[in-house]
């Protein structure tokens, strides 16, 4: 077994082979969560070269306490915002009175089987913001609260975004689950 | 394909959220160059020993070379003393040569004066002329001539001393697994320099070569030792064995998750034996093993195959990924069928009845197919819904009271099988 508190240890002190065995073990899950927050893969690629940036050289800042791996994921995600706001002024911006309609209906729905691959498009073809509060209350599993501080949004602002995400990935499914049964009939 | 209720959250973070993909190499070397310049750029107590004494190092082994240039220029001037004295030296080697040339030249000069008048004091004059240019040649050769004879003298009785050369020599090994380095050790005598050929082609004049040879085969290794012009042989067999090439593979291509069973595909060539090491504790001898991981973690595991020579190769796989196991499969041990009316045997996600026995899923599987056995072995009940389980019933009469045995085997939506069995014991209640 792989001893990580031994490559964190060596990587305190920036030994070389350990940041590279570092890398190999987590490059692919953190690269994942890239992956999530950008819509190419060039992007992606950026995130995830600044996240390690960050966390070899921030690595005596990780207290030994906790998982590591759960503080390398929170870096990346970090960095991932951190990029958000840097390109966000080219993007679209959400007036708060334009989002006031929230829609009630249910969150499970019928489906089909998708690939990891069909929800990653799925993720990746969401508005910028919107992808952005779906990965972070959804998947990593923040508050709105928490996220209205990330994005310097109003907590309303985030619950919107957040419902407005889910219909649009539901709409996306869907139309994806009924081209599949065309294309099996 | 089956329908199924999904809550859009569940299913984008039990997809994704440890969703792996490697990205692109480039991104590491970038990562390094960009540490490296932030290293180099910062100024930290603990990196400054290395980065900036290595350029003070260079600043003063630059002026110290530049000292040294200094103090070399009187040297040169030395030697270029030593060049003039030596110049003079020569200087006074030409008057001689001069004077044979006066000689020469008063000779010619007459030769002008008397030219009417004596063809043959010319023809004579001539005569002395080439004479005076052969003494001085052949005086010049005969000097050379005798040096050389001295020399050839001396080589001649350096020959005399010395005994026929012998070449021998040993190697570090005479058989080795590919692709292996080779330590000659010459143990020659009388000999003065070298020839190895290494049986591919490949040769060394060094007296003590070490040689890599790449491929299996047979090998004569040749050394030829000369003393002069006379020379001796000798050569040697060198076998290099074939070494196997271990590879392996996993059988199962999903995830992996603890207390499962995870076979490895040994896809090794040109062996005869094989020993696994699975980064837990575990090792096995088979070609094919399994084996299961108790813990979740990272694992690095090792394959080592040996040939019938005893050449052996390692292949390591690093970081194994044992993820810890999110699927429960939990079922009932009893089951009291309705003596009443055979139930339908539906039931909801979440809905439990003494009367309809099915395993329950913590997370619903995309494939699933549930049979049950009776003690002889036949099939009393069978299912591929998920929501339909055993009412209990068999050939529409109640199943009579005895220990079934059960088996789930299916696959979750991310690939993962999963194979399952159980007993369950039929009770009828007295008060029923």
């Amino acid at each position: 077994m792989i001893d990580l508190s031994k490559i964190v240890e060596k990587c305190r002190v920036y030994d070389k082979k350990a940041q590279k065995e570092l890398y190999d073990v987590y490059s692919p899950v953190l690269f994942g969560i890239c992956l999530r927050y950008s819509n190419s893969k060039a992007d992606a690629e950026d995130i995830l070269q600044e996240g390690f940036i960050k966390i070899f050289t921030k690595i005596n800042n990780y207290s030994g306490k906790g998982s590591f791996e759960g503080w390398m994921r929170r870096i990346v995600v970090n960095t991932a915002i951190s990029h958000y706001h840097k390109n966000k002024k080219h993007k679209e911006i959400y007036d708060i009175d334009e989002i006031k309609e929230t829609e009630h209906e249910g969150s499970t729905f019928e489906s089909l089987d998708y690939t990891k691959e069909e929800l990653f498009s799925v993720i990746n073809n969401l508005p910028e913001g919107y992808r952005i509060i779906f990965n972070l209350y959804a998947i990593e599993g923040y508050k709105h609260k928490e996220i209205a501080i990330k994005l310097n949004i109003s907590e309303n602002t985030s619950k919107s975004q957040y419902s407005r995400a889910k219909s649009k990935l539901k709409k996306m499914l869907e139309e994806i689950s009924k081209q599949k049964i065309k294309n099996d009939k | 394909m089956t329908n199924k209720k999904y809550n859009i959250e569940d299913l984008f973070k039990d997809n994704l959220k440890d969703y792996s993909i490697s990205p692109s190499n480039s991104v590491w070397n970038k990562i390094n160059r960009k540490l490296f310049l932030k290293k180099f750029l910062k100024f930290n107590p603990t990196t400054f020993n290395l980065y900036y004494t290595i350029l003070i190092g260079a600043i003063t082994t630059i002026g110290i070379l530049n000292i040294n240039n200094k103090q070399q220029t009187p040297k040169l001037s030395n030697l270029q003393e030593n060049k003039k004295a030596i110049s003079q030296k020569t200087n006074s080697v030409t008057p001689i040569k001069t004077l044979i040339s006066e000689n020469i030249n008063t000779e010619k000069k007459g030769e002008l004066t008397e030219k009417e008048n004596n063809l043959t004091i010319e023809k004579e004059n001539k005569e002395k002329t080439t004479q005076i240019n052969n003494l001085t040649t052949e005086t010049l050769v005969n000097k050379i001539t005798t040096k050389d004879n001295a020399n050839f003298d001396v080589e001649k009785n350096n020959n005399s001393k010395l005994a026929k050369p012998s070449a021998n020599f040993s190697a570090s090994t005479y058989s080795a697994c590919e692709p292996a380095t080779i330590v000659f050790t010459n143990a020659s005598e009388n000999c003065n320099s070298f020839l190895w050929d290494f049986g591919n082609e490949a040769t060394s004049k060094k007296a003590n070569p070490t040689f890599v040879f790449k491929t299996a085969g047979k090998y004569t290794v040749k050394l030829t030792v000369y003393s002069g012009s006379i020379f001796s042989t000798i050569e040697k067999e060198i076998i290099i064995l074939k070494r196997p090439k271990s590879n392996f593979i996993l059988s199962n291509k999903n995830n992996l998750f603890k207390n499962d069973e995870i076979k490895f595909a040994n896809l090794s060539t040109d062996f005869s034996s094989c020993k696994w090491n699975f980064g837990d504790g575990n090792s096995s001898n088979f070609t094919n093993p399994s084996n299961v991981f108790e813990d979740a973690g990272l694992y690095n595991v090792s394959l080592i195959c040996f040939s019938k020579n005893n050449c052996s190769d390692t292949t390591l796989m690093k970081s194994l990924k044992i993820q810890e196991n999110k699927y429960k499969i939990l079922a009932p041990t009893a089951l009291t069928p309705d003596i009443n009316g055979a139930s339908s045997g539906y039931l909801q996600k979440d809905e439990y009845s003494n009367s309809i026995f099915r395993p329950n899923f913590n997370i619903n599987p995309s494939e699933y197919y549930l049979r049950i056995f009776n003690k002889f072995g036949s099939v009393v009940f069978e299912s591929r819904d998920i929501n339909y389980g055993w009412n209990g019933y068999y050939n529409n009469k109640p199943a009579p009271f005895d220990v079934y045995i059960w088996e789930c085997t299916g696959k979750f939506s991310d690939g993962h099988e999963f194979i399952k069995t159980g007993n369950l014991t039929l009770l009828y209640l007295k008060n029923q």
